[in-house]
């Protein structure tokens, strides 16, 4: 507070000392527990984080809901599904492209809608793209149709195959930690503080100057390039996709991730994914009970901790 | 030389009109005031210029471009900045945060520039905290840059409001009702505030129902009744104007 330059320094320097030192334990992990199972949980995790980072920035940083989170990361991976297996390109060209298309498409479906929808009705236009594109995989046959995708190639990079689960538990970690960099990245700039005004009051966000327009379709399009990236790395790790992943349920379940895992922290929806990766292998006992066991960690969380389990950090944490 | 040029300018919200036929021009470099009893269509005045509403009919011509088919943005960019009559702060940002967000339209930098922070993405970060706590220092609340915006006085809210108004480096300011509900201390600092302003080479345009605060501040008034200007001119002489006092206190009846 009293010296501005010495202050930010200081929290940069804890920060990153805090970063490599989480980094290295999440690097030590497959060492002390490599049990496959466990393994795959983790890299799910990894994959769904980078999904609810990207969320949360269009929920919790731009104050849109959308129920169409899944269908982007669907379009990343029916992307890769096609490029791999039909067109055999290769890695390093599918993953960048396929976000940049789901990206494109967003950008596209934004403009068309966010000048005349606002709020829920948002929402519920979110939704229909997300039926929409899941109905074109389940009836075109490019799209493979019902039986989806088979056999995806494994991704290859300067010819070393990623294939085990180890592989790529580093893999997909690398980046889930690119996608919280960046995004904090782009929150800590003069975007994401347009996106936050936004949020905050859309009027007096016009004017300050800021295109509100625009930069609600630049947040909807970037989350959706984060969420391409992801569906990207689901296609590759799973070699199979279906269209019945895409759906709006799985839309549903990402909001959960950021809901309880904590709003306005990117951590925290890190932690989100983590516990709806973890959990329905531990419920599986219990069935189909566990849908409320889900409906009761929601209630709970919204009832008393409605900031969610980790408390917002960054720019957004000031003395009360 | 005129900042702003308002012609035949007219709002109407359904049947009913908020704004009639008004004709004005504001010259550089003056703190001019609009007054007129509630209802009279001052804010509606306000929100026309700053672009909030759309004009239903009129035009309004600020340093010679017309603002009618302008956004919102773009009429900031230009240079009309504003505060409101009920604060509209970002509540839950600090208050550096507030003033940063106002200079937004300032700065260029992109999602590339930000995501890679390039050289010029961070000059340009390390100017536009500069420039923000320059403000802050200004309206006198740089040891609260890190509160939230919530958590001020009142008295400070509006001087935020002020300081994130002037960050974005308006050559034409719009005051709406910035003394109410400010004690008699307050409303002298804000007099002194608004002087400031002015003395940077900012034309001021305030509303107040003060007629103390209007007296002491205004270089020139304009009066407004039912939507439609009924006198302009100095502050002292239009207070002595007949048709200010029937429009306020209503007519003498003569039997």
């Amino acid at each position: 507070m009293r010296s501005s330059n010495n202050s930010e320094n200081s929290f940069f320097h804890s920060k990153t000392i805090y970063g490599l030192l989480i980094i290295a334990i999440i690097s030590i992990i497959p060492f002390i527990s490599s049990n496959p199972y466990f393994l795959r949980l983790a890299v799910l995790t990894f994959i769904y984080s980078i999904l609810s980072m990207s969320l949360s920035l269009l929920l919790d940083f731009t104050g849109i809901v959308s129920l169409g989170h899944a269908a982007f990361f669907g379009i990343g991976a029916y992307a890769t599904g096609i490029m791999s297996t039909k067109i055999g390109l290769p890695f390093w060209f599918i993953l960048p492209i396929g976000a940049l298309i789901t990206a494109i498409i967003a950008f596209l479906f934004g403009l068309l809608t966010f000048k005349f929808l606002k709020g829920l009705y948002f929402a519920l236009a979110s939704w229909a793209l997300g039926e929409i594109l899941c109905s074109i995989y389940m009836n075109v046959n490019f799209f493979g149709g019902t039986n989806g995708i088979r056999g995806i190639p494994e991704p290859t990079i300067l010819g070393f195959a990623i294939s085990s689960d180890l592989s790529f538990y580093y893999f997909a970690m690398i980046f889930s930690i690119f996608t919280l960099i960046s995004v904090e990245r782009l929150l800590l700039s003069r975007i994401g503080r347009a996106w936050v005004a936004i949020r905050e009051d859309q009027t007096v966000a016009g004017v300050m100057g800021i295109n509100v327009l625009l930069f609600q379709v630049m947040s909807f399009s970037m989350s959706a390039f984060y969420a391409g990236i992801a569906g990207s790395l689901y296609a590759y790790y799973e070699v199979f996709i279906s269209p019945r992943i895409f759906t709006v349920w799985e839309s549903i379940a990402l909001l959960c991730m950021v809901l309880v895992g904590g709003r306005k922290s990117l951590l925290g929806s890190v932690v989100g994914a983590a516990i709806f990766t973890f959990l329905p292998e531990v419920l599986r006992g219990v069935g189909q009970y566990r849908m409320i066991v889900y409906g009761v960690i929601l209630l709970v969380t919204i009832l008393f901790r409605p900031k969610g389990l980790i408390p917002p950090y960054h720019f957004l944490k000031a003395k009360e | 030389m005129q900042i702003l040029e308002v012609h035949s300018l007219t709002k109407a919200f359904g049947g009913l009109v908020a704004v009639d036929n008004c004709n004005f021009a504001i010259e550089k470099n003056l703190i001019v005031s609009i007054i007129g009893p509630n209802g009279a269509g001052k804010t509606t005045i306000f929100n026309l210029i700053s672009g909030t509403i759309p004009t239903t009919s009129g035009s309004i011509i600020f340093n010679g471009v017309s603002l009618n088919n302008l956004k919102l943005h773009d009429i900031t960019k230009l240079g009309i900045g504003r505060t409101f009559q009920n604060i509209r702060l970002f509540k839950e940002l600090t208050v550096l945060e507030n003033v940063k967000i106002g200079q937004h339209c300032r700065s260029n930098a992109g999602i590339l520039a930000s995501l890679f922070r390039v050289n010029s993405q961070m000059t340009e970060e390390r100017d536009i905290l500069a420039n923000s706590m320059k403000y802050l220092h200004f309206v006198g609340l740089e040891k609260y840059r890190d509160h939230l915006a919530m958590n001020l006085s009142y008295g400070d809210q509006r001087r935020l409001e002020i300081a994130r108004a002037l960050a974005t480096e308006p050559q034409f300011l719009l005051f709406d009702e910035p003394n109410s509900g400010m004690n008699s201390q307050e409303t002298i600092e804000l007099i002194e505030l608004i002087r400031k302003i002015k003395e940077f080479g900012i034309t001021v345009l305030l509303i107040s129902h003060h007629m103390k605060f209007v007296q002491d501040i205004s270089d020139h008034v304009i009066v407004l009744n039912y939507g439609k200007i009924i006198v302009e001119g100095r502050p002292e002489e239009v207070i002595k104007d007949k048709k200010v006092i029937e429009a306020y206190l209503g007519k003498v009846m003569n039997s």
